[in-house]
């Protein structure tokens, strides 16, 4: 009997804590390329190569030999006029959200990505920030910030817009009721998101908090917010943080603003789901410490397994290998020169 | 007898330059200054009807009262591109011959996102033909049309 309850301990420990014990740099590319732009949207492809918005640069394809330009700024097919997310599509295809109202699919053919077809979304009226994207069950999770309703008292607002695969408009999830002068102490709609897939659930970040809000992916229903257990050296964003000043910043000024403040808190860089962890970058800002932590949350009960620290700027994960970008990123990290991806293997 | 061909000599070259000055004032300078929206040369502009069909945007004008017109590019402010086209669908309510215009270089793209839509008919100006043919800093920006004459605009702001 004893037995039995000592193994029935021992597979419920192992069913909820994956057995991490390192992670592992097995790959280095190094390119000649440089890329200077900070990057606002990264994902890894499903030959495994990081595709990456970069800010002014546009969108690249980071191979194991090349650095090739896709889907530049224009209004030809080929082309991309906002890129407001970026994430894979069904059959390796990768999409790439234009704002305001389309989603374009892309097909990899010979190291670049070509046009295969224009999904048109049903807009609502009102303001609508895309700052991240998901493909599930048939379905589109765009996620960031629509004003729903605006009153003189309060604003209605939805973190997660979900479309049909014909880009009908089905349900607004995360909906909350804000008071209408929030935005005179903060700028919401700036702070990123992050949307990712466990399982038959949807984890919905924001860039300063530590929290995850938990939805179905399949019943589209609003399930719980989690806390997260903060690591000691967590710096906490102000709450003011992006806010409209007044008068408001001359452009050069904002852009120095917006420069230092994303380097000054431990914001969110990135999250990912692989191999059953919930893997939370954040910056660290800490000098005895190196640039980023990687929070191993299990991507189940959410606790917080182990800390790694690392000088690279996570860019997305795939069959259970990170794939960073080395030294950080190139629009905010300064000394970072030429394009290096490295991939780490969770072990 | 030199004189008096001097004195008349002047008098022909002030009335020159009083003709030249009333030649500028009433035909160059409206042409240079005309205001932020101009149509250059209405009878010139082609537009492209879903179908991918040429027509001259002046046929597609009534020809007795006035026609609203809404330009746009479907990468603008969505909430003024929602407004403009709210509108032109009010104003067509009310009776007024309505059209929108998307300046978009493929009448494909604007096929596709017009289904979405609830107003019709959409045509396309090619990029390169609104650069030669309309002057607006701004847009969307909804106009009249008379008599082929702007007769009144306004931007469309969030």
């Amino acid at each position: 009997m004893r037995a039995i309850l000592l193994v029935s301990i021992i597979l419920s420990v192992f069913s909820f804590a994956p057995g991490l014990e390192e992670i592992v740099l097995t790959d280095k590319w190094e390119h000649t390329d440089e890329i200077p732009g900070r990057i606002q949207h990264s994902v890894i492809d499903k030959d495994g190569c990081p595709v990456g918005c970069f800010f002014i640069i546009g969108n690249k394809l980071i191979t194991r030999d090349k650095v090739v330009s896709i889907a530049p700024w224009g209004q030809g097919p080929d082309e991309v006029t906002n890129t407001s997310s970026i994430f894979p599509y069904k059959d390796g295809d990768l999409a790439i959200i234009e704002s305001p109202s389309r989603i374009k699919i892309f097909k990899k053919e010979n190291d670049t990505y070509k046009f295969k077809k224009s999904i048109w979304l049903k807009r609502g009226e009102t303001f609508h920030a895309i700052h991240n994207s998901l493909f599930f069950d048939g379905k589109f999770f765009i996620a960031g910030l629509e004003i729903l309703k605006t009153t003189q008292a309060e604003n209605e607002v939805s973190a997660i817009k979900v479309y049909g695969e014909e880009g009908n408009s089905l349900k607004n999830l995360l909906v909350e009721k804000w008071p209408a002068k929030i935005f005179e102490t903060r700028n919401p709609s700036q702070m990123r998101r992050y949307i990712l897939n466990y399982k038959d659930n949807i984890y919905y970040l924001i860039e300063n908090e530590l929290r995850v809000s938990v939805v179905s992916g399949k019943n589209l229903v609003d399930e719980k917010k989690v806390e997260l257990k903060k690591p000691d050296f967590y710096k906490k964003m102000p709450d003011d943080f992006f806010s409209r000043k007044k008068p408001p910043m001359a452009p050069l000024e904002l852009m120095k603003a917006v420069e230092h403040w994303l380097v000054s808190y431990s914001r969110i860089t990135k999250a990912v789901v692989e191999k059953d962890w919930l893997i939370i970058q954040v910056r660290t800002c800490n000098p005895k410490l190196k640039r980023f932590a990687l929070l191993f949350y299990n991507a189940g009960n959410f606790n917080l397994e182990k800390t790694f620290f690392i000088d690279d700027l996570l860019l997305g994960s795939k069959d259970g290998k990170l794939y960073c970008y080395g030294g950080g990123d190139p629009g905010l990290d300064d000394d970072i020169v030429k394009a290096v991806i490295k991939i780490y293997s969770i072990k | 007898m030199k004189r008096v061909n001097i004195a008349a000599k002047s008098v022909i070259v002030l009335l020159v330059a009083i003709a030249a000055a009333l030649v500028i004032f009433k035909f160059v300078l409206p042409r240079s200054g005309l205001g932020p929206f101009v149509i250059k040369n209405l009878n010139a502009v082609t537009v492209y009807d879903l179908n991918e069909n040429p027509l001259k945007l002046i046929d597609l004008l009534d020809k007795d009262k006035e026609s609203y017109c809404l330009m746009f590019e479907i990468t603008n402010c969505y909430s003024c591109i929602f407004k403009g086209i709210e509108e032109l669908r009010q104003l067509r309510q009310s009776g007024a011959h309505c059209l929108a215009i998307a300046v978009h270089d493929l009448v494909y793209d604007i096929e596709g996102w017009s289904r979405k839509q609830t107003f019709s008919p959409f045509f396309v100006l090619k990029k390169i033909d609104f650069y030669r043919a309309v002057h607006s800093p701004l847009m969307p920006v909804l106009f009249t049309l008379k008599n082929g004459k702007v007769t009144h605009f306004r931007f469309i702001t969030p």
